[in-house]
């Protein structure tokens, strides 16, 4: 016990100690943030297939890119489920999610089966850490 | 879409040189579009705008969505992606057919509000700083400020932000420094303390002055020293700010005709010290916050083949693996990235990372955090 609260203790020091630099190179070694999103070729605008295959890949960026948006920033997430007589007759869930979103990059688009795109996108750990500090109440609306 | 698409990435391509105090990211671009019949051009301008667009994304998005999912397992979900970003320019790095659609694949130079504020320190010199006694005010005193001012140039060179440099001895900054050829810089090359052409200069005067504010029956003196210094971008020549502070010791408080009456016009007078310690600690906070988040530039010193001498190094906080920004504006607006190989305290080399445009000794580079 006394052994852990030493060890925390000189944690809790070194902490206060580390520079911005030490943090970021923490930061730096840390995995990505990563986020996928899907879409579907057949519901997309466009006259020929290479327009809605184009259309697509747009919508899974976009996808990706609010997954991303909820992992930086969170979500605001409302729910209500109503019961008669002990049983469900109404469950709504709402979420919703506002954010800026900074420095990510493809990893990768591919396409799954004949009809659906994913795309893949990440963003470095010190980003989100800089975006969470620069942007601190932007989730939640 | 596609015709939004095109005119945003216009709107974006055509954003000025304006880079005051921003930083830069340099970021990759990839747009496709449909060839519609044998029609190439116009399928090449919507994938350039496609590539910018995506470019452009890659600097900042603002993402909204909302979904909603109730018993019927009925989904409502409504995503939005706004993308704004500004460019000063960019380079096709491929462009051509793939199947049905033309591909463009861009590098661009997207310009963003934020800079790096900690881990880096730009070069400050100090240049002349005035000291004007009013009459009147004792020789000590006169002693103490000098004194002071040492010390207080000394207490400047803890800053975090930025590396001082002793030039007192060589006059005010005034004009571009760059094209500044006097017997003033032979004086400066004679006494190794060359002016740092990227960096910024410090120049002012101390003014101190007796201050009276007696009442009916007190007499009050204060000693006064007023700091009033500009801080000067040396690359620029332009006045960046102007640091006004004063001091204030107490020197003389006294009730009229007491002295006579408890004998103490003979003794002597107990003179003021004057300490500018904290005068000089608001000036290096005053500077931290001025300097903090300007981008750190260079001079290239030395180019020889890709081979680059950059003014700045580890006292910078420059490190190996540090991309720098060398814009040529002399050169169609061109630009060239550079990459640290090795740092010594004060220069660090480079090399480039494309074989054009080749970069003249004297250009800018800007250190890209």
């Amino acid at each position: 016990m006394k052994t852990i609260f030493v060890l925390a203790a000189c944690l809790l020091l070194a902490g206060c100690v580390a520079s911005e630099q030490q943090l970021r190179a923490e930061l730096q070694e840390q995995l990505p943030y990563r986020a996928i999103g899907y879409a579907s070729m057949r519901i997309q605008p466009g006259n020929t297939p290479a327009q809605k295959q184009l259309m697509a890949i747009r919508a899974a960026k976009a996808a990706a890119m609010r997954e991303l948006a909820e992992k930086i920033y969170g979500a605001d997430i409302s729910g209500q489920t109503s019961l008669t007589g002990g049983g469900v007759y109404s469950d709504q869930l709402r979420s919703s999610v506002d954010g800026l979103v900074r420095g990510a990059r493809v990893v990768s688009l591919t396409p799954i089966r004949n009809d659906v795109y994913e795309a893949v996108l990440e963003v470095e750990a010190w980003e989100v850490a800089a975006m969470r500090a620069r942007w601190p109440n932007r989730h939640h609306r | 879409m596609r015709p939004f698409a095109f005119l945003l990435a216009a709107g974006l391509s055509l954003v000025g040189l304006a880079q005051a105090q921003a930083g830069h990211r340099l970021v990759q671009g990839e747009g496709r579009a449909v060839i519609s019949g044998k029609d190439l051009s116009s399928a090449r301008k919507a994938a350039l705008a496609d590539a910018l667009y995506d470019a452009a994304s890659k600097l900042e998005s603002r993402v909204r969505g909302a979904s909603l999912i109730d018993t019927k397992g009925a989904l409502k979900d409504e995503s939005s992606m706004l993308v704004g970003g500004r460019f000063s320019g960019y380079h096709i790095l491929f462009e051509g057919r793939e199947g049905g659609s033309f591909v463009v694949r861009i590098e661009a130079l997207g310009l963003t509000e934020e800079e790096s504020c900690s881990g880096k320190r730009v070069d400050l010199d100090i240049r002349e700083v005035r000291t004007r006694v009013a009459p009147g005010v004792q020789g000590h005193v006169q002693a103490n400020v000098a004194e002071g001012l040492a010390r207080g140039i000394d207490l400047l060179g803890n800053g975090t932000a930025f590396r001082i440099s002793d030039q007192r001895h060589l006059r005010q900054t005034s004009g571009d420094e760059r094209t500044n050829r006097s017997q003033y810089d032979y004086m400066a090359q004679m006494t190794n303390s060359l002016p740092s052409q990227a960096g910024f200069s410090l120049s002012g005067g101390l003014i101190v002055e007796r201050v009276r504010a007696d009442g009916a029956l007190t007499n009050v003196t204060d000693i006064v020293v007023r700091l009033s210094m500009v801080l000067k971008d040396n690359y620029t020549g332009a006045r960046i700010a102007e640091i006004r502070r004063e001091m204030v010791t107490p020197d003389r408080r006294t009730v009229f005709g007491w002295e006579s009456v408890i004998g103490l016009t003979a003794a002597p007078r107990i003179q003021p010290k004057i300490d500018l310690t904290p005068l000089f600690e608001q000036v290096r906070d005053d500077l931290e916050t001025e300097l903090a988040c300007k981008p750190l530039r260079a001079m290239v010193q030395e180019s020889e083949k890709g081979a680059l001498v950059l003014s700045v190094g580890l006292e910078h906080g420059v490190e190996r693996g540090d991309y720098f920004l060398v814009t040529l504006p002399n050169s169609g607006n061109e630009w060239q990235v550079i990459r640290i190989d090795d740092a010594t305290p004060l220069q660090s080399v480079a090399r480039t990372l494309k074989a054009k445009p080749g970069i003249p000794v004297n250009a800018l580079a800007t250190l890209m955090r």
